[in-house]
């Protein structure tokens, strides 16, 4: 091995250990828990096949294997099929106060729409039922949409980033033949952007299979197990004690994401292929050349454009509108619209009761973040620069990086018991990087492709090994583009909600002295002030408070936003 | 003198092609070398493994002695000024200069002491506040000179310093850093492609070819006594002729001469070949006369700024010529 390999190794080591503590060991401990059984006394013991036999007596695993599957077909395909117009609409408007107001429920705590959407639809004081009389809250369509209403603003930015990125000696040959408006969309700009179809089609189905937020926030007010899919199911067997059988359905799920995450890293890895084209190419040209040739008018862009950001907005309106009125209000019908007493009183509530939670949920993003940054940039270095790992290495971040986090969820409460940090920060702070490293090496992977090389190497020569120039200069050079992948570290661990749900069970003591407790902020809303009660007020003032920090990240990140999603470019 | 740093059986491939293959190269202390050669010759390729930015499949390098050839660039003696400056954008041009030091764990007092020294050695003393991107493209490479030779080195090497500049400071700059070098006593190696600048400023040339060695000497040796003809025709104009031209058959392929080693006259000399002038060219200080023979064309420099109709018939008498033999120069032939 070259010298300069071996330090570049040193540089990932942290994160190549964390992976096999926190990644690695799990996904096998899930192997060994499914064939273990917890006694009354709480010992695990061999049990065999017992827990797999279990799956074939189980009365609801039908029921919920058939509503996984029914989120995985839908969701993914409505998200398609209205991300297309809406990224079209993106690029025609070039508006970025559009964009940003699209893109913002992708960036919220998907417990916080759930719990907003709870409040719209719901058939007892929602102005939804109110005014349009139907009654989705008890069918299974509630959670479509709120999977939806969170996923689309992503399928349709990757859309955007592509239509963007098509170049304008295409654009210009599209012009000189003639070709404009919904035809050129579907013979030109669809082909050409097919990886980012693939790419956003792909994340959605990943999202949707593994549904957990929205159905978690719904329990207790649509009838016993009408939405629950594998995600939410194993977490209840978990709950009610049945290690080995959670363990079970865990391994279902990992064999699904992992055809998933193989589907993901293709499509993000693989450049244009050299196959010649497949018979569908041509025939979809024929299928595409049969639509309109008609640039649609402006007025009816804007219309269609105003009828999307309803359907983003109202939500968050209506609890910032449920937050500033007085409690006699909230419980009025017909519903009040607009208060005429606007009060803050929820918000004073939503901050005393939650302030334990809120410690607890900025203690640990900022903990996370900082793991993130000397764990996770200096791995992303070595790997992009030194070629550290290979595509082997790069290959696992993506796919830890496409698991959904229930799968971590039984080793790692193991791995914390043992440590006695259940109920801790360190619990929390500890685990949330299995789902924010991979996303911060990847992103930082993608900017040290582009970062100068003289640069490092103008360090070496001035006498620094490579430790130390990454975090002499390399580090403090890349904060501009580092600081969004940390950002980001800091929104996911801000929204987290299995993780804290499975690894801590009481509200921080205020006593920095003797730390005890650890619920999340994401646990006051979904849980304590959620369905456990009916302070609708102080819920809607919980959730507008926790939309304050993703609301900074995406003004912070609006340039960049087409860059970083660009799907050719992911390549490096 | 003593060979400060030795390159031996170094070969350095990048796939099937080979970048680098040096048998043996010793570069003597306290010389200005400049390494010169093509783009594609290998030059950069041997001073980044001299560096450690790069490492050979093969092969050794020994720095005073002590092979060097495993230690990573911050365990060589060595300062390295690149290309495009390469200055840390986010500090100023103090801490630029002072990092290399810093890195060392010296004392604030000293550092300071010596980073003014520098300064006010470069005359960059009023930039010492300001950030890279305020500097010009000289003062720039300045600071960057001062940041690789503020720690000392046994070595200070430069990859095409000059290339991003000006010709007015190119010109400046690089009869700066021979007098730099000088001062400092400190053994240099710097690449170029362009042969004005080495000849001006190499006590030593170093000329690469497809990754070999072809001739090291001083700029004067190898001008007047190349040893290939690969270094002949690369080092200044060369005028080449076949062998037959001359009526030699003596085991030469071609015959070749430089513009200035040649006399033209219209009249007919004992031994001179007869050629059509083609065009000449007004310098001022001399005129070059474009001839043509037997379908060869050469060039003659003539300081008498004669004038030579198109067409004309002349007669050439070259005074000194290489003769070319498969590759190399075997004979230098006086002819006057």
């Amino acid at each position: 091995m070259k010298p300069i390999e071996k330090w570049a190794g040193l540089l990932a080591l942290p994160a190549i250990i964390y992976f096999l503590i926190f990644t690695v060991y799990p996904i096998i401990g899930n192997v060994i828990l499914s064939f273990q059984k917890e006694t009354f006394t709480g010992a695990l013991v061999w049990a065999g096949f017992y827990n797999y036999h279990t799956i074939l007596v189980d009365p609801f695993f039908g029921l919920v294997f058939k509503n996984t599957i029914f989120y995985m077909v839908t969701v993914p395909f409505i998200d398609l099929a209205l991300a297309i117009p809406l990224a079209a609409i993106l690029k025609r408007t070039d508006s970025k106060v559009l964009l940003l107001l699209v893109l913002l429920p992708a960036f919220i705590p998907f417990v916080t729409a759930a719990v907003a959407w709870e409040l719209v639809l719901n058939p007892f004081y929602g102005p939804v039922y109110y005014f349009a009389r139907f009654n989705w809250f008890k069918t299974i369509w509630m959670i479509v949409i709120m999977d939806v209403w969170e996923s689309l603003p992503m399928s349709a930015l990757f859309l955007y980033a592509g239509l963007k990125s098509i170049p304008p000696e295409i654009e210009e040959a599209a012009k000189v033949d003639g070709i404009r408006g919904i035809k050129k969309l579907m013979q030109v700009d669809l082909p050409y952007i097919l990886p980012n179809i693939l790419m956003s089609l792909v994340l959605a189905i990943i999202f949707a299979t593994f549904t957990f937020d929205p159905i978690f926030v719904t329990q207790g007010e649509v009838p016993p197990m009408s939405n629950v899919d594998l995600a939410y199911y194993s977490y209840q067997q978990f709950f009610t004690g049945l290690i080995g059988y959670a363990a079970v359905l865990i391994i279902i799920m990992s064999v699904m994401s992992t055809i998933m995450s193989y589907a993901f890293v293709r499509v993000l890895r693989g450049g244009p292929s050299n196959r010649p084209a497949k018979r569908t190419t041509s025939r979809w040209q024929s299928l595409a050349s049969k639509f309109p040739n008609l640039e649609v008018p402006r007025p009816v862009v804007w219309i269609v454009a105003l009828i999307y950001l309803i359907f983003f907005l109202f939500p968050m309106v209506w609890i910032f509108l449920e937050s500033i009125k007085t409690s006699a209000q909230i419980f009025q019908i017909p519903p009040v619209i607009i208060t005429t007493t606007p009060s803050i009183s929820h918000y004073v509530s939503a901050v005393i009761q939650g302030m334990p939670f809120l410690i607890s949920s900025l203690i640990t993003a900022v903990g996370v973040m900082l793991i993130t940054i000397f764990i996770g940039t200096p791995a992303a270095f070595a790997m992009s620069r030194y070629n550290f790992g290979g595509d082997k290495l790069l290959i696992y971040v993506l796919f830890v990086y496409t698991l959904p986090s229930i799968i971590f969820m039984l080793p790692l409460y193991e791995i914390m018991n043992a440590l006695h940090l259940i109920n801790t920060f360190w619990a929390l702070i500890l685990t949330y990087p299995v789902f924010v490293l991979p996303v911060v090496i990847w992103l930082s992977y993608n900017f040290y492709k582009n970062f100068p090389k003289h640069v490092d190497e103008a360090a070496q020569v001035d006498g620094m090994n490579l430790v130390s120039a990454f975090f002499r200069v390399i580090l403090p050079m890349s904060m501009d583009g580092v600081m969004i992948a940390i950002l980001y570290s800091f929104i996911i661990s801000w929204g987290a909600l299995i993780f804290p749900l499975v690894l801590t069970y009481s509200p921080f003591s205020m006593n920095l002295a003797a730390p005890y407790g650890a619920q999340t902020y994401s646990i006051f809303i979904g849980a304590t002030l959620g369905h456990e009660s009916v302070h609708y007020g102080s819920l809607a003032a919980a959730s507008v408070i926790s939309l304050i920090p993703p609301a900074i990240l995406l003004y912070m990140m609006k340039d960049r936003l087409e860059r970083m999603y660009r799907v050719g470019g992911a390549k490096g | 003198m003593t060979e400060i740093l030795v390159l031996e059986n170094v070969v350095k491939k990048f796939g099937k092609i080979v970048a680098l293959n040096v048998d043996r190269l010793g570069i003597e202390e306290g010389t200005y070398n400049v390494i010169l050669g093509p783009s594609g010759a290998g030059k950069s390729t041997m001073l980044r493994i001299v560096a450690g930015l790069d490492y050979p499949d093969s092969g050794k390098i020994f720095l005073e002695g002590k092979d060097i050839t495993d230690k990573p660039p911050w365990e060589r003696d060595i300062g390295f000024v690149f290309q495009n400056y390469a200055l840390y954008p986010h500090i100023t041009v103090y801490d630029n200069i002072a990092m290399p030091l810093r890195v060392k764990g010296l004392k604030e007092e000293e550092i300071k002491q010596r980073v003014t020294e520098v300064l006010k050695i470069m005359s960059i003393e009023e930039h010492i506040n300001k950030y890279p991107r305020q500097l010009s493209g000289g003062q720039q490479q300045r600071v960057a000179l001062a940041r690789a030779i503020i720690k000392r080195p046994k070595l200070l090497l430069l990859d095409e310093p000059l290339s991003n500049l000006d010709a007015k400071v190119r010109i400046e700059l690089r009869s700066y850093l021979k007098s730099l070098q000088r001062q400092l006593n400190i053994t240099a190696l710097h690449v170029t492609h362009d042969q004005s600048e080495a000849m001006a400023i190499a006590d030593n040339l170093v000329i690469l070819h497809d990754g070999a060695v072809e001739q090291v000497g001083s700029p004067k040796e190898v001008y007047e006594n190349p040893k290939t003809t690969f270094v002949a025709t690369f080092i200044g104009m060369l005028n080449v002729l076949p062998a037959s031209a001359f009526k030699l058959t003596d085991g030469f392929d071609a015959l070749g001469f430089r513009p200035e080693n040649a006399e033209i006259s219209e009249n007919k000399v004992e031994g001179a070949i007869e050629g059509e002038v083609k065009y000449v060219e007004y310098q001022g200080d001399e005129t070059i006369i474009y001839v043509d023979v037997e379908n060869n064309s050469i060039r003659i420099r003539d300081r008498e700024n004669r004038f030579f109709e198109a067409g004309k018939k002349v007669y050439i008498k070259i005074k000194k010529a290489f003769a070319f033999k498969d590759g190399k120069v075997v004979k230098v032939v006086e002819l006057s």
